[in-house]
C-alpha cells in the first residue's frame, strides 16, 4: 500500500457552487473561511458530466463512475413491483461509493445526505440517508419520526432527530438574515408567499444536515466526513433570477427585496464551513467539491426552461491539507476525478475502471499511485449481500407476484396515473443513460436508446431531438436524416430542425453548407457560445481565420469559460501569424477540458513551430495518451524526435502512424 | 377493550389471516371492517376486511380509525404504514409453508374464474418479498412481532390464543379464540396444497 498522505479528509459537496459567484465574494472578504481554503491550497474548475442532474452527478462523485457504470440514472425510480415511484434508492447503485471503499479498508466514514444514499448504508461509520432531514408533507415540528433506515447505525437515529429544523420553525429573523426587507412583502401575493415558503424549507433542510454533521463530527469517530450540502443549488433555482443585474422580466419590487438572497446564501455557506474546518482540525485535509455550476450573468435563462438549463459545466473544485500545493492552481479537473483523489490522498489504489485520474498536480510531491482492476472484485461481504439482494429482484417476478396479489383482491392494481408516472420515469431514465453514452464517447449506444424512445413517444420532441444528437455524435447521416424528418413533421419551426440541417451538410463534408444553416440559426435569434463556436469551427475548416477569431471571440464572450472556443483561438491565430497567442488560447481550453486531445495537439503543433520541441512532445504526448491512434500526432513526434537526434523514437513513431493509415483507423479531421 | 396500538394482522394472503382475525374477534378484540367483501367458499366465515387498507399507499388517513382495533394488512402493504408518532403497531404475521398458500391461492382464484400465476415464479418472488419484510420489520421501532404459524393454530388453538393474548397484553377470551378454530375446514382445504 502507498503511503497515505490523509489522516482525516472532510470532503464538502456544495450542489452547484460556482466560481463566478464566489470569486466577487471572495474578494469582498465575505467568504472568509473559503478564502482561508484557497490561500492554503488549490482550487480549480470541475468539468461536469452530461447531463446535469445532481443524483447522477454525486454518485458519479462518489463512485468514479459514469452512469452507464453506477446504475443512477435519474431521480426516481419505480419500486421493484412495479407499482409506484420512489426517489432512487441507494440499492440502485451498483458499484461501491467511496465510503464502501473506506470503509472496507478499515476507515472510519460519515456519509450525510448524499443523494441515492436512502436506505443508509451498513458501513464502518455512520451513514445519514438524503431522506433524513427532509420532512414529509405529513410531518410537524412536534411529530417528525425519523423515517426507517435513514440512519445507520439505527440506534443513532433518535439523538439525531432532535436536531433537524421543521421548515415551520424558520422564524423571521431567520429568513431577514438572508431577505433583510422580508417584513416590507406583501404576503398576500401567491408569488411572495411561494418563495418565502420555499425558501424556509431549503434553509431548514441545510440547517438540519449541517447540525446533524457537526454533531457527528464531534461525537463520533471519523477517517472520511462527507457532508453533502444542497441549498446552492435548489435557492439558486428559485433565486439567482433576482441576482443582479435585475433581468428584464424580473419584478422591479421583488427584485429590491430579494437581490441579496444568493449572495447571503453563499456567505451562510461559508460560514458553516468555517465551523466544519473547526471540527475537523488543522491537520486534516479538506476538499470542497461542486458538481456543476449555475447562470449567474447575462447567460442565465430568460424565460421559463428545464431547470437542467440553469447549470453551468463547470463546478468547483478546493483542496486543502498537509502535502498540498499553496494558492495553486488545477486545471483540466472532472467529476470523475474526485473519487481516484480521495483514494490517492488515503493511500489505496486507484481502480482501472474508474475513468478518472488522480489530480497529481494538487500535491506538492506527485503521490505514489498504485491501481488494481477494480474495488468491486475486492471481497467485502457487507457490500456483497447488499448486491446479492438487488440481484435477487426479478422484476418480471415481482410483478407476477402483483398480479396475483390483484388478482387476488388484497391489493389495488396501480393507478392509471401511477402507470403513467412509471412509464415517464422510465423513459426519463433511458432519456439520461442514452445523454450518458453520449457523454462517454459512446454515441452508437445512445442512438440505440434514443431511437427507442422516439418510437415509444413520437409525439415527444425532446426524444426526437436526442436521436438527432446521439446520430451527429455517432456520425450517423442516415439516422440524423432520419431525426431531421420527425422533428420537421412535428414541429417544422423548431431551431433544431436547421442545426441538425447543418450537421447533416457537415457529416457530408459540406462545410459551406452547414455554415449557412448555422448561420440562418444565429439570425434567427439562437445566438449562443455554443451556436457561434460552431460557426467558428465552420470557418476554420473553410480556411477563413478572421472570421472564425471573430466568432470565437463572440463565443467566449458569452460565456468566458467556453473551452472549445479557446481551441478554435488557438487555431485561428496562429494561421494569421500569432503563435504566442495561439499559444495562450490553447493552454486556456486544455486547462478548462484537459480531455481534448485535438487542442493537445494543436499546442504540440504551434509549439513545434516555434521551435519549443520539448514542450510540443508534452503536448503530443498528451494527446496520444487519449488518442493512441491519431496518425499525424506520431508524424509530428517523429518529425521533432528526428530533429533531436532520437532516431529509434523517431521511426518507432513514423512506423505507428503509417501502421493506423494503413490499417485505416478513423482520424480526427484536424482544423 | 381498548387499547392504544393497532393491531395488525399480516401475512401472505391464504396464510390464515382470516382465521387470526376470527379469532381476535371472538376473543373481544373489535375488527377495523367495512364488510364489503362477504363469506364466500373461500373463506367460509368472512375475510373481516377494511377496503380503504387497499388503497394504503396513497390514502391513510383512517389510520386513527384503526387504534384499538385489528386491521388486516396483506405483507406486502405493511411498509406503507407510516411512522407516527406515539402510536405503535402490534402485528401478528401469520406463516404458512409457501407450496400450501399457493395452492389455496390458485384453488380461490379458479373458484373465481381466474387465471393464477405460475407457482414457478411465483415462490421465489414471495419468498423474497417475505424475507425483505422480515428483515425491514427488524428496523421499526414502532412494531413488535408475533410470529404465529397457521398448522399451530389449527392444531393447539388454545396454545396460540395463549400467546396472542400475552404478546398483546389485553384481556381477552382465550377459549372463545380457540373456539373459532374450525379445524374442519383446514382438513378440507389441505389436498389443495398439490399442485
Amino acid at each position: 500500500m502507498a503511503e497515505p498522505i490523509a489522516r482525516k479528509l472532510l470532503l464538502v459537496g456544495w450542489d452547484a457552487a460556482d466560481w463566478q459567484m464566489i470569486h466577487p465574494l471572495v474578494d469582498a472578504g465575505r467568504m472568509p473561511y473559503l478564502q482561508r481554503l484557497i490561500e492554503s491550497g488549490v482550487m480549480g474548475h470541475l468539468l461536469t458530466l452530461q447531463p446535469v442532474l445532481s443524483p447522477i452527478l454525486w454518485t458519479s462523485i462518489a463512485t468514479g463512475k459514469r452512469a452507464y457504470q453506477h446504475g443512477v440514472h435519474g431521480f426516481a425510480e419505480p419500486t421493484p413491483d412495479g407499482t409506484a415511484l420512489r426517489p432512487t434508492s441507494s440499492s440502485t447503485r451498483r458499484c461501491k461509493a467511496l465510503w464502501n471503499i473506506l470503509a472496507q479498508s478499515g476507515k472510519r466514514c460519515q456519509a450525510i445526505g448524499w443523494y441515492a444514499s436512502h436506505p443508509a448504508e451498513d458501513i464502518n461509520g455512520v451513514c445519514v440517508s438524503h431522506q433524513f432531514c427532509v420532512a414529509p408533507a405529513s410531518a410537524t415540528a412536534a411529530r417528525w419520526p425519523a423515517q426507517p433506515n435513514s440512519v445507520f447505525p439505527p440506534d443513532l437515529a433518535e439523538p439525531l432527530v432532535g436536531l433537524r429544523l421543521h421548515p415551520t420553525e424558520v422564524t423571521g429573523p431567520m429568513l431577514q438574515q438572508f431577505i433583510p426587507q422580508a417584513p416590507r412583502l406583501d404576503q398576500r401575493d401567491p408569488e411572495v408567499r411561494r418563495l418565502l415558503s420555499s425558501f424556509a424549507k431549503r434553509l431548514a433542510e441545510c440547517a438540519s444536515l449541517h447540525a446533524v454533521t457537526t454533531a457527528l463530527m464531534e461525537e463520533e469517530p471519523w477517517d472520511f466526513c462527507a457532508p453533502y450540502y444542497e441549498a446552492i443549488d435548489h435557492v439558486g433555482h428559485d433565486f439567482m433570477a433576482f441576482h443582479p443585474p435585475r433581468m428584464e422580466h424580473i419584478r422591479p419590487d421583488l427584485y429590491e427585496v430579494f437581490q441579496g438572497v444568493m449572495n447571503a446564501t453563499y456567505e451562510f455557506h461559508d460560514q458553516m464551513l468555517g465551523r466544519l474546518m473547526e471540527l475537523a482540525g488543522p491537520e486534516a485535509h479538506v476538499m470542497i467539491v461542486s458538481d456543476h455550476g449555475f447562470h449567474s450573468g447575462v447567460t442565465r435563462p430568460r424565460q421559463e426552461v428545464d431547470p437542467a438549463q440553469w447549470h453551468r459545466n463547470f463546478g468547483t473544485f478546493v483542496l486543502a491539507g498537509p502535502g498540498i500545493k499553496k494558492d495553486a492552481m488545477v486545471h483540466g479537473a472532472t467529476l470523475l476525478d474526485i473519487a481516484p483523489t480521495v483514494l490517492a490522498l488515503f493511500g489505496l489504489p486507484v481502480g482501472r475502471d474508474m475513468e478518472g485520474k488522480v489530480l497529481v498536480n494538487a500535491f506538492e510531491s506527485a503521490p505514489e499511485i498504485e491501481r488494481i482492476d477494480s474495488w468491486e472484485a475486492v471481497a467485502d461481504p457487507v457490500f456483497e449481500s447488499r448486491a446479492r439482494d438487488q440481484a435477487d429482484d426479478d422484476p418480471e417476478a415481482a410483478a407476477a407476484a402483483l398480479q396475483q396479489l390483484v388478482e387476488l383482491g388484497y391489493i389495488e392494481a396501480p393507478g392509471e396515473d401511477v402507470q403513467r408516472d412509471i412509464a415517464t420515469a422510465r423513459a426519463e431514465q433511458k432519456f439520461n443513460l442514452a445523454c450518458t453514452y453520449i457523454d462517454g464517447k459512446q454515441p452508437a449506444r445512445a442512438l440505440v436508446l434514443a431511437e427507442e424512445l422516439a418510437q415509444q413517444f413520437p409525439d415527444q420532441v425532446r426524444f426526437v431531438i436526442l436521436a438527432g444528437q446521439a446520430a451527429v455524435a455517432a456520425g450517423d447521416a442516415a439516422a440524423l436524416g432520419r431525426a431531421t424528418d420527425a422533428l420537421a413533421a412535428l414541429e417544422p419551426q423548431h431551431p433544431q430542425v436547421s442545426l441538425f440541417r447543418a450537421f447533416h451538410c457537415w457529416l457530408g463534408d459540406d462545410i459551406a453548407g452547414a455554415l449557412q444553416h448555422f448561420e440562418q440559426a444565429a439570425a434567427a435569434g439562437q445566438e449562443n457560445s455554443w451556436l457561434l463556436c460552431r460557426i467558428g469551427r465552420a470557418y476554420l475548416r473553410l480556411r477563413r481565420w478572421p472570421e472564425a477569431e471573430s466568432a470565437f471571440r463572440k463565443s467566449l464572450a458569452l460565456d468566458e469559460d467556453h473551452a472549445e472556443s479557446f481551441y478554435g483561438l488557438s487555431v485561428a491565430l496562429p494561421r494569421q501569424g500569432k503563435l504566442k497567442e495561439g499559444i495562450e488560447n490553447g493552454l486556456q481550453a486544455v486547462a478548462l477540458l484537459h480531455d481534448f486531445p485535438l487542442a493537445h495537439f494543436q499546442l504540440g503543433a504551434v509549439l513545434s513551430r516555434l521551435g519549443w520541441y520539448d514542450r510540443a512532445l508534452q503536448a503530443f504526448d498528451i494527446c496520444l495518451a487519449m488518442r493512441p491512434s491519431f496518425a499525424l500526432a506520431h508524424r509530428y513526434v517523429s518529425l521533432i524526435s528526428n530533429r533531436l537526434g532520437q532516431t529509434e523514437k523517431a521511426d518507432k513513431h513514423r512506423e505507428l502512424a503509417r501502421r493506423y493509415l494503413a490499417e485505416g483507423v478513423p482520424q480526427p479531421a484536424v482544423d | 377493550m381498548t387499547s392504544d396500538f393497532v393491531t395488525v394482522v399480516s401475512g401472505l394472503p391464504r396464510s390464515g389471516t382470516s382465521l387470526m382475525m376470527q379469532m381476535l374477534v371472538a376473543g373481544g378484540l373489535p375488527a377495523l371492517t367495512d364488510s364489503q367483501r362477504s363469506a364466500d367458499e373461500s373463506n367460509p366465515r368472512g375475510y373481516l376486511e377494511y377496503e380503504p387498507v387497499k388503497q394504503l399507499r396513497t390514502d391513510r388517513s383512517w389510520l386513527p380509525q384503526a387504534r384499538g382495533h385489528a386491521v388486516k394488512i396483506i405483507h406486502l402493504l405493511l411498509r406503507e404504514l407510516p411512522v407516527v408518532a406515539g402510536l405503535d403497531y402490534r402485528v401478528v404475521f401469520m406463516q404458512r409453508p409457501l407450496d400450501e398458500v399457493l395452492a389455496s391461492q390458485t384453488a380461490m382464484l379458479r373458484r373465481d374464474g381466474k387465471a393464477a400465476g405460475n407457482p414457478a415464479i411465483l415462490r421465489p418472488a414471495f419468498e423474497k418479498q417475505l424475507a425483505q419484510v422480515e428483515a425491514w420489520l427488524a428496523t421499526r421501532g414502532d412494531m413488535t412481532v408475533l410470529p404465529v404459524s397457521y398448522h399451530r393454530v389449527v392444531s393447539d388453538p388454545l396454545a396460540v390464543a395463549g400467546e396472542v393474548r400475552t404478546f398483546l397484553g389485553m384481556s381477552l377470551d382465550i377459549d372463545a379464540m380457540a373456539r373459532a378454530v374450525d379445524p374442519s375446514l383446514y382438513r378440507e382445504r389441505s389436498n389443495e396444497g398439490r399442485f
